[in-house]
């Protein structure tokens, strides 16, 4: 039985693996063309990302919205966490419904929805944002949000508010008491939300896509403009440093805030935080 | 003292509530208003309000378009359901450092873009790529999956399969080992207690992933453009060439509010089984 389902698990992961190991091995293929087996192994598509200004472009405006986004979707969606779980709010569960919802939304659908807000702006009030990157850090907010308030929710759920309260009643107002007590015991929910806000926006492509334009170009939609044409071991090797990005990314939220072992013991109540709390449509 | 705390939290809760307003709230409302304009490549949008932009879905090409993407969708939720069963139950049971290194890689992908993963495939399926150089290579014909349904099939199955994973694990990490110790005290073979207890326990999990796999594998577009193209367009595909090649917003529009519809349809369905459900477990 055991030995059944470690086969099973194993056929899983080698499905997992497949597709970002492929890309890693033709990033590293001495010529243009993909062989079996590779005659040797060589760097020179890295080198030759300098001569690739959309690929490079789209890095550096990945790199900004996604600093944007993480940022803005920290400064909202902090205080709507400690309003959900300190707030005593009627129909917390409705809020926090409407603030998750954007995860459940089509990304092209909400891309054209953006594009179409953008033009009836542009209308109205003569305010053009087609070609800057407000419609793309909108549309990024949105769906970084969802990310923060879940995890600096769960954070904030499983400390004991009798701590504030303590502080508190030793004397410490109510800034004092959050930017000494609340915030910093929920310091590995902000943090694994920070890691998450960060890293959906920079991979996000479906909603981006309609909005990217000239400079705003993000790299998930320059890699896909550049795989859709021809081959090129030049997109796998941003590809792949992306791909490093990533297993970083999740090493990194493991050791910081631990979310990826909270689940290990059964015992401990509560969501764990971050990105292995992708349980979807909570 | 509770009345202006509650007031507090509201402040805090505005900012948040407001960008869902306006950017999700109005985009959608406008995206309904944009419908009702009559179809067409026509600018500035005027006339209306009427409903042919919907009519005009029911003819060719949208129907068998919606019913490749359903049946789509359909296959890739049993798919990941069968394959990722049995993985959530081994992770379930593991412990320890073998449990990190499992989370690490089913979390991973997720963390990857999607369009780094689909080009993955296409490096793996293509005539002149993984699949198709091994063939070459041991002087078997070349075979290329490229642009096949079942290239977007196995795709989509990899890229949802991690969310089921999670939701099935997160169902079975909650069942009361007693429970388990219960059946097998009262007689029951190993057998029984998995398919009366366990299996049972796992469905609002079940529920939850499917309804995401369900609704994300509609609304996925870049697996089914990079892998399928042409020989398997996708609803959403249709969306994008509407605004993009044939500049008729009124009918991106409508399809739009279709899919979205759909969509929360699905969901919807899905809260109500998982709240019925518990509400008979728990008999209140």
């Amino acid at each position: 039985m055991r030995i059944a389902l470690g086969a099973a698990a194993a056929v899983a992961y080698a499905v997992l693996l497949l597709a970002p190991l492929a890309v890693i091995v033709y990033s590293v293929s001495p010529g243009a063309a993909l062989e079996i087996p590779p005659s040797g192994v060589s760097l020179r598509w890295y080198a030759g990302l300098a001569d690739q200004p959309r690929l490079i472009s789209g890095l550096f405006t990945s790199l900004l919205l996604g600093t944007i986004a993480t940022g803005a979707a920290l400064v909202t969606g902090i205080p709507a966490a400690l309003a959900l779980t300190r707030g005593s709010l009627p129909g917390r569960e409705a809020f926090l419904a409407v603030l998750l919802s954007p995860l459940s939304l089509p990304g092209l659908v909400l891309g054209l929805g953006v594009l179409t807000s953008a033009a009836v702006l542009a209308n109205a009030t003569g305010i053009r944002t087609a070609g800057t990157l407000l419609p793309l850090v909108a549309a990024h907010l949105l769906i970084t949000i969802p990310w923060v308030v879940r995890s600096v929710a769960a954070s904030l759920e499983s400390t004991d508010p009798a701590l504030e309260d303590q502080a508190r009643s030793l004397g410490a107002g109510p800034f004092a008491t959050l930017f000494l007590v609340t915030l910093p015991t929920a310091r590995a929910g902000i943090v694994a939300g920070a890691v998450s806000a960060f890293v959906i926006s920079f991979g996000n492509f479906a909603l981006s896509l309609l909005l990217a334009s000239g400079r705003t170009v993000t790299l998930p939609v320059a890699i896909y403009e550049t795989v859709d044409r021809y081959q090129d071991p030049t997109v796998a090797a941003v590809s792949t440093l992306t791909i490093a990005a990533a297993v970083g990314a999740a090493v990194l939220t493991d050791r910081i805030s631990g979310p990826l072992k909270a689940r290990d013991s059964s015992s401990r109540s509560g969501q764990p935080a971050g990105p292995a709390a992708a349980e979807p449509n909570r | 003292m509770d009345r202006s705390r509650r007031r507090v939290a509201g402040l805090l809760l505005l900012p948040a509530l407001l960008v869902v307003a306006v950017v999700a709230a109005v985009p959608i409302g406008l995206l309904f208003r944009v419908a009702l304009y009559p179809p067409g490549p026509v600018a500035p949008l005027s006339g209306g309000p009427e409903l042919d932009s919907f009519a005009g879905l029911l003819s060719a090409p949208y129907p068998s378009v919606a019913l490749r993407t359903l049946r789509l969708s359909l296959l890739t939720t049993l798919l990941v359901t069968f394959l990722g069963f049995p993985v959530a139950l081994f992770l379930s049971r593991s412990r320890g450092l073998s449990r990190r290194i499992q989370t690490l890689l089913i979390v991973s992908p997720l963390l990857m873009s999607v369009v780094v993963r689909a080009y993955g495939w296409m490096l793996v399926l293509g005539r002149q790529g993984f699949v198709g150089e091994t063939l070459a290579a041991l002087s078997l014909p070349r075979v290329g999956l490229l642009h096949t349904e079942a290239a977007v099939l196995l795709a989509l199955t990899e890229s949802f399969l991690p969310f089921m994973i999670l939701a099935l694990a997160a169902s079975l990490d909650r069942i009361d080992p007693d429970l388990l110790a219960a059946a097998r005290g009262l007689g029951a073979s190993s057998a029984r207690t998995f398919f009366a207890v366990v299996v049972p326990l796992t469905l609002p999990g079940f529920v939850a992933g499917a309804s995401f796999v369900l609704v994300g594998s509609l609304s996925a577009y870049a697996v089914p453009a990079l892998l399928g193209g042409s020989a398997a367009r996708t609803f959403v595909m249709e969306i994008y060439e509407l605004v993009t090649i044939s500049f008729d917003w009124p009918t991106a529009a409508a399809a739009s509010i279709v899919l979205l519809l759909f969509a929360s349809a699905l969901l919807g369905g899905a809260a109500l089984l998982s709240r019925r459900r518990s509400a008979r477990t728990f008999g209140t």
